[in-house]
């Protein structure tokens, strides 16, 4: 099934994979995984590309050859018009990987000087940056403790605020949601928002498919290392048979009146009832009262916005 | 004293750590991943622990030595293990820290995280291993800087290694036998005895040849003299003495003998003994000279009825000049350099066995290697036979071409590693002898700059040719 309606050809092309195929062999050079059979990819400057599949679908592989941790087995694959891998396409790509594996024994805030070393941000912007993503991810409070000392969650978080630090084109996220708290999850999801509204292209590999479904403009539904399914969100899920109306709470002479005229319209009324909040709505808004109310905590802070070094690839000069 | 002294080190370690860890070289990405691995070492212990471990050992040296009655016995103890101890420390830290820190980084995954940074590739083996130099010497400098004061506490003063000189040690060229001499002394006794040499195959009387005129020249008839031709390029100092060990064959030890030493215009009668070694200084004339003639004359025994027909000088130093030059200090300093080189070429062996080996086999592999340094490479192990004595009929052969190229490899492995050898000197510093700038500068271009670069480029390239994604969701 290919429903690709959003795919626009006139938006740049940033990552375009063709026929890409991947074979894990064994010392002996005997084939042992077939992990990619033939999968293409367009992605397009300034979208949020989903990548689905349940385990040992081949997400992780796909995304290890854009970032040319692994090389093809077949097929073509281009980041930024360069061959993954190279110095020109890693300067322009950010990374969060699906495991926190930063170095246990540095401070958050050596840990994304690090980065900004290795990413090659002047060595007069690296401060100011720091401190901006340390906000924006809410670990100021805790810069100067060791990451060994993180909770998974604050691990994450110094993770995004790495990925973030050379102000990249491309961000691939690596299930991003993984191990946060629903306030995490939820100012991850408002900052690719963001970052999308800024020009930058996100490329997220989730099994979270709620999270997913909230912020991806289109997806791919990788299984047994093909694609089974690509197109934007809204035609993926969109079904012909059925139509869904919210509105306000009406009194019960209403919908009566409603159903009576769905029935004499010949139209089937499947299920009414009350309106809810999300589960994630109320634990939100539970969280803050408290804050409000004073409360303190050991982990990782509020939070903030994207900062203003973030231009964007509109903004590069 | 000497815990304090130990305590002191750590801490100057420390501080040197901080510094570096503090500094502001953020230009490059090598910068930052050494300072990261010198952060590693110092975070989880591996420093910490192994300066106290290293200090401990030296601030426990003056024990060994209190025996020794004499000052300079005293000193040359505690230089030969002080420095023996330094060397095992640091060598061994610096390939455990280079095998570990690749290793773990690959184990762990968090090299995928590196390989993704742009450029990075290319700078982690040498940032790790700029760290790792970095590492090798916030150990080696507090641990010369105590080996030092300690010379002084169990010596006659305390700045005795800067008072004290270092000494040149100069051969007599007559002693090397050139192979000139070998086809002049083969010709004339060609024209002497031509039935008997003439028989002779011609590698067997070179043979023959080199070995008469070898024992020749390290002997002296008695009643006769031979003169011995010593060459020092900068000019001989004050103090230069000149040093022997007469052998004189079955004679008892106790037999004593005459000899006559020529030094230019004067002359010298000593008593000496069999097997003693002796020291004679220079007399003041031949000071600043560059080539200066020695004669030794044997006078025989001292007693009438005993008879000791010649003199010989057995071994390379049986016969040497002792040339000022330097002080011990530097000497020493220049022979610490040589090992933080070495440690140089540890830490590229421990990092580029790494990229394909886990820590136990990577760890083994480069102690296997010090092995087989420290035994002097074997070398001679694969040398060629005789033709005369193994003609092989086979020897063209596809087969024996390909097995003579490895016996040739392997020879000139061996032989490479020999030069490790060469650059081990601590315990020529603690005998007091010179250890020169061209030794450092050659241990700098041949193990520094030839076998590390070599093993780095080496790894790069493994490492640029491997794949760094195995992520378990794939």
């Amino acid at each position: 099934m290919a429903i690709d309606s959003k795919f626009d050809p006139e938006q740049r092309e940033v990552i375009q994979v063709r026929g890409l195929c991947k074979t894990f062999r064994d010392f002996w050079l005997r084939p042992r995984v077939e992990a990619l059979r033939g999968i293409d990819l367009s992605i397009q400057s300034g979208e949020v590309y989903g990548l689905l599949g349940p385990n040992g679908s081949g997400k992780s592989t796909t995304i290890q050859i854009l970032l040319g941790l692994l090389f093809p087995s077949a097929g073509s694959v281009s980041v930024l018009g360069t061959p993954p891998g190279t110095p020109q396409s890693k300067n322009r790509i950010g990374y969060l990987p699906e495991d926190s594996v930063f170095y246990p024994f540095l401070t958050g805030a050596e840990m994304l000087d690090l980065s900004a070393s290795l990413g090659r941000v002047p060595a007069r912007e690296r401060k100011g940056r720091i401190s901006d993503l340390l906000e924006m991810v809410g670990l100021q409070d805790a810069a100067h403790r060791e990451i060994g000392d993180y909770s998974k969650g604050m691990q994450r978080r110094i993770g995004i605020a790495q990925a973030l630090i050379h102000d990249p084109e491309i961000l691939i996220l690596d299930e991003p949601t993984n191990g946060l708290d629903p306030i995490g999850v939820r100012q991850v999801k408002d900052w690719i928002v963001s970052l999308r509204k800024l020009g930058k292209t996100v490329l997220i590999s989730s099994h979270l498919l709620a999270d997913v479904e909230q912020v991806c403009d289109r997806v791919s539904i990788l299984y047994g290392g093909k694609v089974q399914a690509s197109g934007s969100i809204e035609q993926i899920l969109a079904r012909d048979d059925r139509t869904l109306w919210t509105t306000s709470h009406p009194d019960e002479a209403v919908l009566a009146t409603v159903r009576q005229n769905f029935e004499e319209a010949g139209v089937e009324v499947i299920s009414v009832g009350p309106g809810s909040r999300s589960l994630e709505e109320m634990f939100l808004e539970t969280v803050e009262e408290a804050r409000d109310s004073g409360e303190t905590t050991s982990g990782a802070g509020m939070g903030g916005q994207l900062p203003a070094f973030l231009g964007g690839s509109e903004g590069r000069s | 004293m000497p815990v304090l002294m130990a305590i002191l080190a750590w801490f100057l370690m420390a501080l040197l750590v901080t510094a570096v860890l503090r500094s502001r070289l953020q230009s490059a990405s090598i910068f930052s991943i050494a300072r990261t691995l010198l952060a590693e070492g110092w975070r989880r212990g591996v420093l910490p622990v192994g300066g106290a471990i290293l200090f401990v050992g030296l601030a426990l040296l003056p024990l060994l030595v209190e025996d020794a009655s004499e000052a300079s016995a005293r000193l040359q103890i505690v230089l030969d293990y002080g420095q023996l101890w330094i060397a095992t420390v640091v060598i061994l830290l610096t390939s455990l820290m280079a095998c570990g820190s690749l290793c773990d980084e690959i184990v762990t995954g968090r090299m995928r995280f590196l390989v993704v940074q742009p450029g990075s590739r290319w700078s982690v083996l040498p940032g790790k291993w700029l760290g790792l130099l970095a590492a090798s010497f916030t150990l080696l400098f507090p641990a010369t800087l105590m080996l030092v004061l300690i010379s002084g506490q169990v010596s006659s003063s305390n700045t005795v290694l800067m008072e004290s000189p270092a000494v040149s040690l100069v051969p007599p060229e007559q002693l090397q036998v050139t192979p000139e001499e070998i086809e002049q002394y083969l010709a004339f006794q060609k024209l002497e005895d031509p039935a008997g040499w003439g028989r002779l195959d011609h590698e067997e009387a070179l043979r023959i040849a080199y070995s008469r005129l070898d024992r020749l020249s390290r002997s002296v008839m008695r009643g006769g003299r031979s003169d011995y031709r010593f060459s020092y390029s900068t000019g001989l100092s004050k103090g230069t003495e000149l040093a022997f060990r007469p052998s004189m064959g079955r004679a008892h030890r106790s037999q004593r003998a005459r000899m006559r030493v020529h030094m230019g215009a004067s002359s010298l009668e000593i008593l000496i003994r069999n097997g003693l070694r002796f020291r004679v200084p220079l007399p003041e004339a031949l000071e600043g000279e560059r080539e200066i003639v020695i004669g030794i004359e044997f006078l025989g025994a001292v007693d009438e009825d005993v008879r000791i027909p010649s003199v010989n000088w057995s071994g390379t130093d049986a016969i040497q000049l002792r040339v000022p030059e330097g002080s011990h200090l530097s000497t020493l300093i220049r022979s610490q350099l040589l090992l933080w080189i070495r440690c140089a070429f540890i830490a590229a062996l421990g990092l580029t066995v790494s990229t394909f080996l886990g820590l136990p086999v990577a760890t083994l592999f480069v102690f296997c290697f010090l092995i087989a340094a420290a035994g002097g490479g074997f070398s001679g192990a694969f040398e060629e036979s005789n033709d005369a004595a193994h003609h092989d009929h086979g020897q063209d052969a596809p087969s024996r071409i390909v097995l003579d190229a490895l016996a040739e490899g392997g020879d000139w492995i061996f032989s490479q590693l020999a030069t490790w050898n060469q650059h081990v000197t601590g315990d020529r510093v603690a005998a007091g002898e010179v250890v020169t700038n061209s030794e450092v500068l050659s241990g700098l271009a041949r193990i520094g700059l030839l076998w590390a670069g070599v093993t780095m480029l080496t790894g790069l390239w493994i490492s640029s040719r491997k794949e760094h994604g195995l992520g378990a969701d794939r």
